[in-house]
């Protein structure tokens, strides 16, 4: 039995596609095992197109099994999987409500609204889901999926906390030296909350630290969207506030070494990977706990029950201020960060595969 | 584990409640502090530290700027530019009028022109050459707008400047019809005066 996985879009960087890497060199410690994508980034190596799957995978298909890891919609990818001869399991990291990307990006938006419909279509052809929260197991059972279990997405936290960042690229970044330094880290989309983000630096750096600095790092691709927060940071005057677009691991762990907390007030996260790298670099959390949020922190970081600007800016002033209870929150985190150890997630997801071929 | 205790919590998915070992929390209790942090933002609030409306008027900036990108920024409002751009570009004396519908009118239009084409011309070389270049530039950075490049505010800005100084033309060009139109009017009442006839045939 060869066991294959299949994404709709394979990127540099992206969370989804990193776990579909470490899986593969999971899988194939037992056979062959592929993935194959719909649109495929030439920088990510070995990722096959999906239109090339017979071709690459001659074995008797109805033996082999397919996961399919559902983050957006694909109706050619639709098409494969419902025709499909193989068993499939479905890795659900959730579907962004395509009405909070719709108003900057109304191509997207339908893809989101389109990946729900597939969704519910898919339910009667997986023998196993697996989320990666209980979040958004939820929402498969809503749509009714029945045999759902949770494990949490595989992050390869041994990469990140070993890449060399370049030196100098916190000076690039302008962040001056001893500055306090807050970080967010996701995708640059609506649903991340950016502008409370910018509001509450803001308010920081206004009344509380003047000397305070702020990075926005991701990849921002979503050009009315970026150009809005631009706009609000440069009204607002904030020249220690930059959004760094997509970095390199390297860089990104340079980043988060220098980070004294980092905030996050999304809206919606099916799982947030960030705040469990922020924790592994022992920095502590401040959240807005929106949908799967609380979940992934745990009690590892100070959860607001609103993403309000001042509220944001206070948390933040408090763990700049009082170092016991920065050491508290650091030292939460790291035992919450054991929770999604790379070799326990690993484990834990290749039980639940053969338990569903069985 | 000291300090443990036992708690009911409801952790698993088929809704069964089950009896675990609720670790006491070492560290400070997260639900306090929110309401602590809660308490020192409306006392600031109190105390005029912050302005009463501080969340309300950062809020009011991003809706202003997201009002603002909402007329200015979308596809169809460039798409609709463009066109205006494209009919605007079409420059050239066929679309000066010398039809007249007084007698000889048509003749004396045509007779203005002839006598001041020289600098028609080179007047209409200029503006049809910016036209060019300006649609140029704008449908290159239509086409390649990318991810970190261009400021389509700034641009859009532009075309709205371009396209005020061609209506600003094209009203000193109406100014001039006028002025033809006039001419037009004070003939008729000197053909009228002289009494020549209304049918030339």
């Amino acid at each position: 039995m060869e066991i294959h996985q299949v994404l709709v879009a394979a990127a540099q960087g992206d969370a989804i596609t990193n776990e579909a890497l470490l899986l593969r060199d999971l899988l194939r410690r037992s056979g062959k095992s592929e993935i194959f994508a719909h649109h495929v980034d030439p920088r990510v190596p070995g990722i096959i197109r999906i239109s090339d799957y017979a071709a690459e995978t001659p074995s008797t298909r109805a033996n082999n099994l397919l996961i399919y890891h559902a983050s957006i919609g694909q109706p050619a990818v639709a098409d494969f999987l419902v025709n499909a001869p193989e068993r499939m399991v479905l890795r659900y990291h959730n579907m962004t409500p395509a009405e909070m990307i719709a108003p900057f990006d109304a191509a997207l938006g339908r893809a989101l609204e389109q990946g729900r419909e597939e969704l519910a279509a898919m339910s009667a052809r997986a023998v196993l889901s697996i989320a990666d929260s209980q979040y958004n197991a939820a929402e498969l059972m809503d749509l009714g999926f029945v045999n759902v279990k949770v494990v949490p997405l595989l992050i390869d936290l041994h990469a990140l906390r070993h890449a060399h960042s370049k030196p100098r690229a916190m000076s690039e970044l302008r962040v001056q030296d001893g500055a306090p330094l807050i970080s967010f880290v996701g995708r640059v989309a609506p649903n991340k909350g950016h502008p409370q983000l910018i509001q509450a630096f803001h308010v920081l750096k206004t009344y509380h630290r003047p000397d305070a600095h702020m990075l926005i790092v991701g990849s921002a691709e979503m050009a009315v969207y970026r150009e809005s927060l631009m706009m609000l940071i440069q009204q607002l005057s904030l020249p220690n506030m930059a959004i760094t677009g997509a970095v390199s691991l390297g860089n990104l762990a340079g980043i988060y070494r220098r980070t004294d907390v980092f905030l996050c007030l999304s809206a919606h996260e099916g799982f947030c990977a960030p705040l469990v790298e922020a924790m592994t670099f022992d920095i502590p959390i401040v959240a807005w706990a929106a949908t799967a949020v609380p979940e992934t922190v745990g009690d590892a970081g100070i959860l607001l029950d609103e993403p309000s600007p001042t509220l944001a800016a206070e948390a933040v002033k408090m763990l700049l201020d009082d170092e016991g209870l920065r050491r508290s929150l650091v030292e939460r985190g790291r035992r919450r960060a054991r929770d999604f150890d790379p070799e326990g997630t690993g484990q834990k997801l290749l039980s639940a595969i053969r338990e569903a071929v069985a | 584990m000291a300090g443990g205790r036992l708690k009911l919590v409801n952790r698993s998915l088929s809704g069964i409640f089950c009896l675990m070992l609720d670790e006491q929390p070492e560290g400070p209790d997260i639900d306090a502090l929110v309401v602590r942090l809660h308490q020192m933002v409306e006392e600031r609030r109190r105390s005029g530290e912050y302005p009463p409306d501080l969340e309300r008027s950062l809020a009011g900036h991003y809706q202003q700027i997201l009002a603002g990108q909402g007329k200015g920024l979308g596809a169809d409002r460039l798409e609709q530019l463009l066109r205006n751009l494209d009919l605007a570009t079409d420059i050239g004396r066929h679309r000066i009028q010398t039809v007249s519908s007084v007698p000889l009118g048509s003749a004396v239009h045509r007779l203005v022109g002839k006598v001041t084409s020289r600098q028609t011309d080179g007047i209409l070389m200029q503006v049809a050459e910016l036209a060019v270049a300006t649609r140029g530039v704008v449908v290159e950075l239509a086409d390649s707008q990318q991810p970190g490049g261009a400021h389509l505010s700034d641009i859009i800005a532009r075309i709205d400047d371009i396209l005020d100084r061609l209506a600003e033309d094209d009203r000193k060009t109406n100014e001039a019809a006028a002025y033809l139109r006039g001419l037009e009017a004070r003939l008729a009442q000197l053909e009228q005066t002289l009494g020549l006839s209304q049918a030339p045939y």
